[in-house]
């Protein structure tokens, strides 16, 4: 179909005309919403990993899609999870200074557990402690503990995803993991030991 | 296995078990990075790559979702928006940035009411300011600009006011979900017992009616149009929660006088300073880890929106009835990207628009795409 469009347009009007088919294009555009779909839910949990915020993490998928978006041609020759991925872990995090709507999420709005599981409560508490003790991780040592432990990537593919060495990969990931299980494993302020003896 | 790796098995296991589940909404991904690559490329040099046709992946960005593209029978009409020759500046008057994308981007077109441009609405200006311990220097301030209205709110961005989603008012999750819209909010009781009940009434006496009561008190000051008796009630409810720190005689950055209220909610500290004779937020602090953030309001007052600021934002004009042609030029005065797709019509001339979707008077963010739906005779 011919193209018709505003070039005898008033001066403010930039109009610019552009006939696209139902060819490649569309398929191009397809083929990244197919991505989208596919890899939002894993960037969004590494995300979360690395923020402990969910509205955060959405923020920071979005970002990192956008980013992808830009470099599409790139991204698709290789394994574009792994690029938006590295585009994600490298997003410097300052988007939650922009404060969104705040929902409060309660505990009991958690999906409901099989019956005799852990309560929905004590789940929420053991992620809130979870969150917690990642934050006390400095950010270069959380992405890469997260990327490496959490996530399970080979060490190699997390020195390419962050742009380090692979013995910085590997020795940060040891001192990270055991700073994160001395968080964890720290004792509560109520063990039994002491009521006990 | 080493001890290492089996802590490692289990946090990935823990992991699964409570990592919450994230909807990432996907939808404002393709429009927004097009608008990142138009506002790159610049007018002339977008137009030229168009026509070089690297384009055509780049006008393919517009193809809006839901919209089912008839194989070879439609056309895009691509209007780039205006390189900003007479737009806004990019910074406010007092130098601060201004926020590129919407904050709370509406999801497709708003159906303003019908008084929507001579009605009241809460104007909130917020310079904020933060940044993450050890890692740069504080960028300059953002400046977030919102009309909370009734029905209909905005945002403004640097290149001007969008509808924006913040409504409704008070909007909470859970079984318990809290929300209220403009006329709630402006009936709500004045006493502060009375709106703890209002609010959180239907709650289990749990930490997490504390945590709820706690929340929507302090957007109650911060976020809603709630009228000054209603503020003053939400306000001595946040005090006297036993959770809440309060220090009178407090100054905020801009060196006005207030009472803080400190209190800690999930992840984050919150200081918000109160003017309690005005009845109106002067500053928001919050802390989470290392990171920080100060809010300072510079206004927060109901007040009628601005004929420029209605005038301002994308309207989806009449087109129907008028030529494509006429379209694409009526399309971009109001940076809007028009779509155009063959139907057949027994009673409008071909060439003619017999639809658009959205319809005339629609408020849209800017660049979204109108789709004009083009008779081809019977």
């Amino acid at each position: 179909m011919p193209m018709v469009a505003g070039r005898s347009s008033p001066d403010r009007v930039d109009a610019v005309d552009v006939v696209v088919g139902a060819g490649a294009p569309a398929e191009k555009e397809a083929e990244f919403a197919a991505f989208m779909a596919r890899s939002a839910p894993a960037l969004a949990r590494t995300a979360w990993l690395l923020c402990g915020d969910a509205h955060q993490a959405e923020e920071l998928v979005q970002q990192a899609l956008i980013k992808t978006y830009l470099a599409w041609p790139r991204a698709r020759q290789g394994e574009p999870l792994a690029y938006a991925r590295r585009v994600l872990a490298n997003l410097r995090i300052d988007g939650w200074r922009r404060r969104r709507r705040e929902l409060l999420v309660a505990p009991d709005a958690l999906p409901d557990v099989v019956e005799g599981g852990p309560s929905a409560a004590e789940r929420h508490a053991e992620r809130d402690r979870l969150v917690r003790a990642l934050l006390t991780l400095p950010a270069r040592q959380r992405r890469i503990v997260v990327l490496r432990h959490l996530e399970g990537l080979p060490a190699q593919e997390v020195a390419d995803t962050l742009g380090v060495s692979l013995g910085t990969v590997k020795s940060t990931a040891s001192r990270g993991l055991a700073r994160l299980r001395g968080v964890l494993q720290a004792p509560d302020t109520t063990t039994d030991e002491r009521s006990g003896s | 296995m080493s001890p290492d790796e089996q802590f490692a098995a289990d946090l990935r296991d823990q992991v699964t078990r409570v990592a919450p589940t994230i909807a990432v909404d996907v939808t404002r991904v393709v429009p927004a990075a097009r608008r990142r690559r138009v506002a790159r490329a610049g007018g002339l040099t977008l137009a030229v790559a168009l026509a070089a046709g690297g384009g055509t992946w780049a006008a393919t960005g517009l193809t809006p979702r839901d919209t089912a593209l008839p194989g070879g029978a439609a056309t895009v009409v691509v209007s780039s928006p205006s390189p900003t020759p007479s737009g806004p500046p990019a910074t406010s008057p007092e130098g601060d940035r201004l926020v590129d994308e919407p904050g709370n981007p509406v999801d497709g077109a708003v159906v303003p009411p019908a008084d929507w441009r001579d009605a009241s609405y809460l104007h909130v200006v917020v310079r904020a300011s933060g940044g993450k311990e050890g890692e740069d220097g504080p960028d300059t301030p953002l400046r977030i600009e919102r009309w909370y209205g009734d029905g209909v709110s905005f945002e403004h961005t640097a290149s001007g006011p969008v509808p924006a989603n913040l409504g409704p008012y008070l909007g909470m999750e859970g079984e318990q979900p809290i929300s209220l819209t403009w006329a709630e909010v402006a009936a709500l009781p004045t006493e502060p017992a009375a709106l703890h009940d209002a609010l959180v009434g239907t709650y289990e006496s749990t930490g997490v009616a504390q945590d709820a009561a706690l929340l929507a008190a302090g957007r109650l000051l911060t976020d809603t149009p709630a009228p000054p008796d209603v503020r003053a009630a939400a306000w001595e409810l946040l005090t006297s929660s036993p959770r809440v720190e309060v220090t009178a005689g407090v100054e905020d950055s801009e060196g006005r006088e207030g009472t803080a209220a400190t209190y800690v909610l999930f992840d984050r500290t919150t200081t918000l300073v109160y003017d309690e004779a005005g009845n109106r937020p002067l500053q928001l602090e919050s802390a989470i880890g290392k990171m920080h953030s100060v809010d300072v309001y510079l206004t927060n007052e109901l007040a009628q929106l601005p004929e420029a600021v209605a005038d301002a934002v994308p309207t989806v004009p009449d087109l129907v009835a008028g030529t494509v042609d006429d379209a694409a030029v009526a399309c971009a005065r109001e940076e809007l990207t028009c779509l155009a797709v063959d139907v057949p019509s027994d009673t409008v001339p071909p060439g003619a628009v017999v639809a658009t979707e959205p319809a005339a008077g629609a408020l849209v963010d800017r660049g979204s795409v109108v789709t004009l739906h083009v008779s081809t005779g019977p």
